[in-house]
């Protein structure tokens, strides 16, 4: 019974036979155009987030590299690089008392401490 | 064919472009993508995919070929995709059969057994010759027109039709 059909004939009815709701098209574009809004909103808001990441990162390390030059103890334990740490003894606990005086004498700190401990007497 | 015109096209915003491209192609695109995947459901989606993928390669548009060439394209693509990851359906052979058999159950669709039948044939053609077929029925193409959204000569896409009649109708037969 097919062959008495012409093909045109049965390929339009076919697509006939392919409904869609009513007004279908007519929302489609207001639809699509609030998806596409959507998905704008969507990538401005990864795009402020990462934005957002990237600052607290950044901040983060600052912070953390700022706490880590300004820590004494950090710098006594790189090898007395600043006199400050000198006049605390908690940080020479560790510290044999022979390495202590080759540093004092070896940058000509010993007199000083004597002289303040001779003006601390008087 | 509504084509805009290139040379102010590639000069708007990506939001006045895609405005441009929902108005005038939604529909178009629908029917690219409704006979590939069949039902009124998936088409929707696929829909709505075709048009966030299109969104986000606009960019990317070289405008060396025809904008519904290049839509055209996308919107296949999807459709395919959309029947390779969704679990729904198988490959091959069965793939057709889970097509039919989803179209049967499809409150939007409302042919006879005949049409089923029909349906079954074209899925029996070789992709480009479905290809044709989808663009001269359900986008309603031309000759001229299909020419230019596939990128083949006139000449070819009318022999490759015949063609693929010719073997309908001897599908039909079998069936």
């Amino acid at each position: 019974m097919e062959n008495k059909h012409n093909i045109e004939n049965l390929m339009k009815s076919l697509k006939s036979g392919y409904k869609t709701p009513e007004n279908y098209f007519d929302e489609l574009e207001s639809r699509l155009a609030n998806g596409m809004k959507k998905e704008r909103a969507k990538k401005r808001f990864l795009y402020s987030l990462s934005v957002a990441a990237s600052v607290l990162l950044i901040f983060g390390m600052s912070i953390f590299f700022l706490m880590k030059k300004e820590d004494p103890y950090n710098q006594n334990k790189t090898g007395f690089s600043h006199p400050v740490s000198v006049n605390d003894d908690a940080f020479f606990d560790d510290i044999d008392e022979e390495t202590i005086e080759e540093y004092l004498v070896d940058n000509g700190l010993m007199d000083e401490i004597y002289d303040e401990t001779e003006i601390n007497i008087n | 064919m509504i084509e805009p015109d290139i040379n102010a096209f590639k000069h708007w915003e990506k939001n006045v472009q895609m405005n441009w491209i929902v108005k005038h192609y939604s529909k178009d695109l629908y029917w690219v993508i409704r006979p590939i995947v069949k039902t009124h459901e998936n088409a929707d989606d696929v829909l709505q995919n075709t048009f966030i993928k299109i969104y986000k390669s606009l960019g990317s548009f070289n405008y060396n070929s025809k904008l519904f060439s290049w839509l055209y394209r996308i919107a296949v693509n999807e459709s395919l995709n959309f029947l390779k990851k969704n679990g729904k359906y198988s490959r091959g052979e069965t793939l057709n059969e889970d097509l039919i058999a989803a179209l049967k159950n499809d409150p939007w669709f409302d042919g006879d057994e005949a049409l089923l039948k029909l349906e079954k044939a074209l899925l029996k053609l070789p992709p480009r010759q479905q290809e044709i077929f989808r663009l001269k029925y359900f986008s309603q193409k031309t000759f001229d027109e299909i020419s230019q959204i596939l990128g083949v000569s006139t000449g070819s896409l009318k022999a490759s039709y015949h063609l693929a009649v010719k073997k309908i109708k001897q599908i039909l037969n079998l069936l």
